[in-house]
């Protein structure tokens, strides 16, 4: 990379660092419109007018609008996501601690999504107009429309329920690996089974699209064997729109995790924010989308530099890389 | 008429493969039972017969009854009306803002173009369910508010599509002859952009109907989409998965419901795409 | 009354007999115990294990056991017995002494438990406390409190400023009575909050967000030995997923609304038992808002419903009716409260009476299924009296902040749930002239009920109380603003050879009173 890379480099930094900010400001503004109080919401008629008007003061919510954006934006900038109102502990720690099960749940699912779509998109290119082709084809579909939480209440019924074949619910036991993985396989399958069918279309597509190509007519003519010019030079190539898919499939997986993680009851971020927010307990709420938004911009800066070493082409294209 | 002439040959040919064909029909019933819900239910969807509850398919209730006694065929007509309203409408929002600020985006000095697109990443990187949770805490549950989240969230997408059809366009020779001839930005956006670019951006609107009906199913299925009694499909798949155990078939049938309706629209809003144009937004 | 203990005096003895009762139970147990350790659901996941600041009953219950009182309910009833004290006398209605039994060890070397403690314990829940310092929201508990005095290292005093008759079963036998090491707090600050020291039959192992807590035996304690050296306490908010969990037979216990435990019934291993709950659901209406600032209005709507249709689509019907405040394990209940049928042709007349006519009113009610199906309900019965509603669903949040100061003036219709504890003042308390603009949602405001409630909170002679009480309720019939709906049910699931224990009404569990059968 010359110049024009860390031109470019310095750019995507910058604008990761603008998304960052505009999602804190859009954050601040979305906390200071909600009505609620987490006094209130948690303890009903238990709580007294004393106590909702501590909670209030603890979370600054007293205080002029441009003095909490400061504090917020000054707190985030010294690596204070707040403090839980509840139980008066650093949101850091309570993000950190549900964090790793969101993590694990996203990144085997994307696993899964491309372990199982990459093989079949593969078949798919290279059996074209087949009728495994086809069927295969309307499957993908299939996978993509469907929304998870419907497979999600699908598989619990079927696997769970009805072949009583694996363990349903929560995240297993912390200090037994078999349990936690035993219990990871429904909610990543659910979550998995739309990017199998994406990636699938996508591998088939590219691969398609590479193969028409002049160089690859061009190998095969010089009597390359056919799996070499499959594998080597059409998969390479079709890897490309692939990577810059996951990145954004990684940030909406985050999204979509909520609904599995609330079917199949396990912890994660999904879950402490969803129930951050219906009891309006803020500095929580920020705190973990924030940490959400930055895994988001963190991983799409990734993709996008390593679509760019890949391809360097892309860099003159502008932001080409994650654009959707 | 040449537009509807064009129209019917995108058509035909979107519905040449089998897959075209097979999403073309689920379209249009799906299209049937939400614009003519009322002759196509045998009930009022909302009429409750608590006594009756759970009650088994008959000739009376086609697919029996839910756990208030409504009738369960006339809940999933008039679910497609509520889908179909709220794909619509949250895509019309979507469509406008996004092609504003799409047409705005390539039209404006490099800085501003700029702007208009890192605000389409902070949308793009905001969670859209926790934008949703939010939105929906400041205003309640509501039709109204579902339709704009979904139509805020879907934005950037349209917006892009619009901003890199009109770069394309812009240096076209007959745009440039248009401006020498002294036609204003205006008129050149609105007579000779806007009608270039919208064959692609309605074809992406049609892709893009199946993905706001599942996320409404979503929203609803949490208890935070449209409002009780309006029978959406996220409600129905809720309310039959809450009583499972009294009946099955509920859950099955809505879930079937939503299932197949946007299975039908992707593969026929696929085939619209591949008949238009084959590159147009593959890669989300 | 219910709670048939000898207030005038507590004596050890009791607690003797406790150990002796306990010692025979352990050597049942160990020939039939099929498990050392059993999993029990909550809905809600806990956060604050300290007696002061404790976000709800879910984590009451597990404060309840790694803390000690002076006195506790017996498993599964409503009387009380000596647990931290020796002796508990009440000298005159507003002074009573106590006598702790020495060598009662706190967790993690916090040494033996003081009148100190016990005076801090109190004081920090019913006393203003120092600037700075955070008030608990369980103030109301102690009502009437003064100060504590200690008196000796075990021994000291309880002062009050007036006559509090719901102090024993409200303050002293439950969670805002906990004594809580006060070193421990001082030197663990919000810690404290997920470390907590007690002295209590279980210590907490582990408490992890979204997953739940585990608690184990307390090797230190003094008293009987729980009958399971573990019980996890697991987190799962939705119902159907605990429904499956039990069936896959990862859950020893769970309490699950109706529709979900029904068909558990016949899940091999599992029992399934129907209890009525303590607490309380109606439907109010505000007496301020015009058009129901109409008596005759508010009658008609009461007329127009018909509670048993709503009850079962709420609660498949399994739920009994309620028909005013007191629910019927609780003194004060009100056995000939009018049962109001359904008049579709009297609705009607009042309405004309009162010259409502095509009248539009909104009906506020959480986004939970039972609340949901209810309001359906309501909408479609009182449509046939000319009455059009608008079910307004929200999320917790934006549900109980509702009523909240000046907001609260534009509810029309909602529907609510509130927790009721075994004492007639505790339920009343939310319908007194001061609590509006706080929970008194109906806007019901009657000096004659005021008057009542501070009368029946002070008087020590029960069947006296259970008159106020009644009379108080008479006074909330006579205004229309209340369709009492139910005191809920719960259904009880749990596995057949486990026998659960709670106070009744199964929103205050005894993790340390589960046996095996």
């Amino acid at each position: 990379m010359g110049a024009g890379g860390a031109r470019y480099l310095a750019g995507r930094l910058l604008t990761s660092l603008l998304i960052v900010f505009g999602a804190m400001l859009l954050l601040f503004a979305l906390s200071a419109l909600v009505p609620g109080d987490p006094a209130a919401t948690l303890l009903g008629p238990q709580a007294t007018p004393e106590f909702a008007a501590r909670f209030v003061r603890e979370m600054g919510l007293d205080r002029p609008l441009h003095e909490r954006l400061w504090l917020f934006l000054s707190n985030v900038l010294t690596g204070n996501l707040g403090v839980d109102v509840l139980s008066g502990r650093p949101v850091a720690g309570l993000v950190l601690s549900v964090l790793p099960s969101t993590v694990i749940l996203t990144f085997s699912a994307i696993g899964l999504a491309v372990l199982a779509g990459v093989p079949l998109g593969i078949f798919a290119a290279t059996h074209r107009g087949s009728v495994a082709d086809n069927v295969l084809a309307i499957l993908s579909v299939a996978f993509i429309a469907v929304p998870s939480f419907v497979v999600a209440i699908l598989l619990l019924l079927v696997f769970s329920l009805w072949l009583d074949w694996l363990p349903v619910l929560g995240g297993g036991d912390a200090s037994d690996p078999i349990d936690q993985a035993k219990r990871l396989i429904l909610p990543a399958l659910a979550l998995a089974l739309g990017w199998i069918g994406f990636i699938a279309r996508l591998v088939r597509s590219s691969m398609l699209e590479v193969m028409a190509e002049p160089y690859i007519r061009t190998a095969r003519a010089y009597g390359l064997p056919e799996r070499i010019v499959t594998y080597k030079y059409a998969l390479k190539n079709a890897c490309i729109p692939t990577l810059a898919i996951l990145g954004l499939g990684i940030g909406r997986l985050l999204g979509g995790a909520v609904l599995v993680e609330i079917v199949f009851a396990r912890p994660g971020l999904g879950r402490l924010i969803y129930d951050a927010i219906s009891v309006r307990n803020f500095p929580v709420v920020q705190g973990s989308v924030l940490v959400v938004v930055v895994l988001f911009v963190v991983v799409n800066l990734l993709v996008d530099l390593s679509y760019a070493a890949i391809d360097p082409r892309l860099r003159d294209q502008g932001r080409g890389g994650a654009a959707r | 008429m040449k537009a509807l002439r064009d129209a019917a040959a995108v058509l035909r040919a979107a519905c040449r493969s089998f897959a075209g064909a097979l999403g073309a029909v689920i379209v249009l019933l799906v299209m049937v039972a939400a614009l003519f819900a009322p002759w196509v239910a045998t009930h009022d969807p909302d009429a409750l017969d608590i006594l009756n509850r759970f009650a088994g398919p008959s000739a009376a209730h086609w697919l029996g009854t839910d756990h208030l006694g409504r009738d369960l065929y006339s809940r999933l007509v008039h679910g497609a009306s509520v889908a179909m309203a709220v794909a619509l409408s949250a895509i019309a929002i979507a469509l406008v803002t996004g092609t504003t600020l799409g047409l705005l985006a390539a039209w404006l000095p490099p800085r501003g173009e700029a702007a208009v697109l890192i605000l389409f990443d902070i949308v793009a990187a905001f969670p859209s369910l926790v934008l949703a949770l939010a939105i929906v805490a400041v205003f309640g549950p509501s039709t109204l508010v579902v339709v704009v989240i979904v139509g805020l969230t879907l934005t950037p997408h349209f917006g892009r599509v619009a901003r890199a059809q009109a770069l394309a366009l812009r240096s076209a020779p007959f745009l440039e002859a248009e401006r020498i001839l002294g036609a204003s930005l205006g008129r050149i956006l609105l007579r000779h952009v806007l009608p270039n670019i919208l064959g692609p951006l309605i074809v992406l609107a049609s892709m893009d109907i199946p993905v706001v009906i599942a996320i409404e199913a979503g929203l609803s299925f949490l208890g935070l989409g449209v409002r009780p009694p309006l029978a959406s499909w996220g409600v129905l798949i809720q309310d039959g998965y809450q009583y499972l155990s009294d009946s099955w078939i509920p859950v099955l049938v809505s879930a079937g419901a939503l299932a197949v309706a946007t299975l039908g629209f992707t593969l026929f809003g696929e085939a619209l795409r591949d008949a238009v144009d084959p590159r147009l937004g593959r890669d989300r | 009354m219910t709670t048939a203990i000898d207030r005038r005096r507590l004596l050890a003895g009791t607690a003797a007999f406790g150990l002796a009762s306990g010692a025979g139970i352990d050597a049942a147990r160990a020939q039939s115990a099929p498990r050392q350790n059993i999993a029990v659901r909550v809905e809600r996941d806990p956060e604050v294990i300290d007696p002061g600041f404790r976000t709800g009953p879910h984590d009451g219950n597990i404060i309840r056991v790694v803390y000690q009182r002076l006195i506790k309910h017996r498993a599964n009833s409503g009387e009380t017995e000596l647990d931290a004290a020796a002796e508990v006398t009440q000298v005159s209605p507003t002074l009573i002494e106590f006598r702790l039994k020495p060598g009662q060890m706190f967790t993690d070397g916090f040494g033996e438990m003081t009148a100190e403690d016990v005076k801090f314990s109190f004081e920090r829940v019913g006393l203003e406390p120092a600037a700075g310092a955070r008030p608990s929201p369980y103030r109301a508990d102690w009502t009437g409190l003064e100060r504590v005095e200690v008196t000796g290292q075990y021994t000291g005093r309880i002062v009050l400023s007036r006559p509090n008759a719901g102090l024993f079963g409200i303050a002293l036998a439950d969670v805002s009575g906990c004594i809580v090491s006060k070193r421990a707090v001082e030197s663990r600050g919000v810690e404290h909050n997920i470390r907590p020291v007690g002295s209590g039959p279980y210590q907490l192992a582990s408490l992890e967000r979204q997953r739940g807590a585990v608690l184990r035996a307390n090797p230190t304690y003094t008293g009987t030995r729980p009958a399971f050296a573990e019980v996890a306490v697991r987190f799962i908010p939705d119902h159907r997923a605990t429904e499956l969990a039990l069936r896959a037979g990862e859950l020893d216990f769970a309490i699950l609304p109706p529709n979900v435990a029904e068909p558990l019934r016949n899940a091999q291993g599992l029992t399934v038992s129907e209890r009525p709950g303590l607490q309380y659901i109606w439907l109010g209406m505000n007496m301020e808002k015009p058009p129901l600032n109409d008596i005759r209005v508010r009658q008609a709507i009461r007329l127009g419903l018909d509670v048993d249709q709503m009850l079962l689509a709420g609660y498949n019907g399994r739920a009994p009716r309620l028909n005013a405040l007191i629910p019927a394990p609780i003194p004060g209940h009100w056995p000939d409260a009018p049962v109001y049928r359904r008049n579709v042709a009297e609705a009607r007349r009042l309405l004309a009476e009162a010259g409502a006519r095509n009248l539009r009113l909104k009906l506020l009610v959480l986004n939970q299924p039972a609340f949901q199906n209810m309001a359906l309900v309501a909408r479609a019965l009182l449509q046939e009296i000319g009455v059009t509603v608008e079910v307004d669903a929200r999320d917790g949040g934006g549900f109980w902040s509702a009523g909240r100061g000046d907001a609260g003036r534009d509810i029309e219709m909602y529907m609510t749930v509130f927790n009721g504890k075994l004492d007639p003042n505790f339920l009343m308390q939310w319908f007194v002239s001061s609590q509006i603009g706080a929970w008194n949602w109906q806007r019901f405001a009657d000096p004659e009920f005021d008057r009542l409630f501070e009368q029946a909170a002070a008087e020590l002679d029960p069947a006296r109380r259970v008159q106020l009480a009644i009379e108080a309720q008479r006074l909330m019939d006579r205004s229309a603003a209340f369709v009492w709906l139910t005191n809920n049910v719960s259904f009880v699931a749990h596995r057949s050879w486990l026998r659960p224990a709670s106070v009744p009404g199964w929103l205050d569990w005894q993790y340390d009173g589960f046996t095996a059968a």
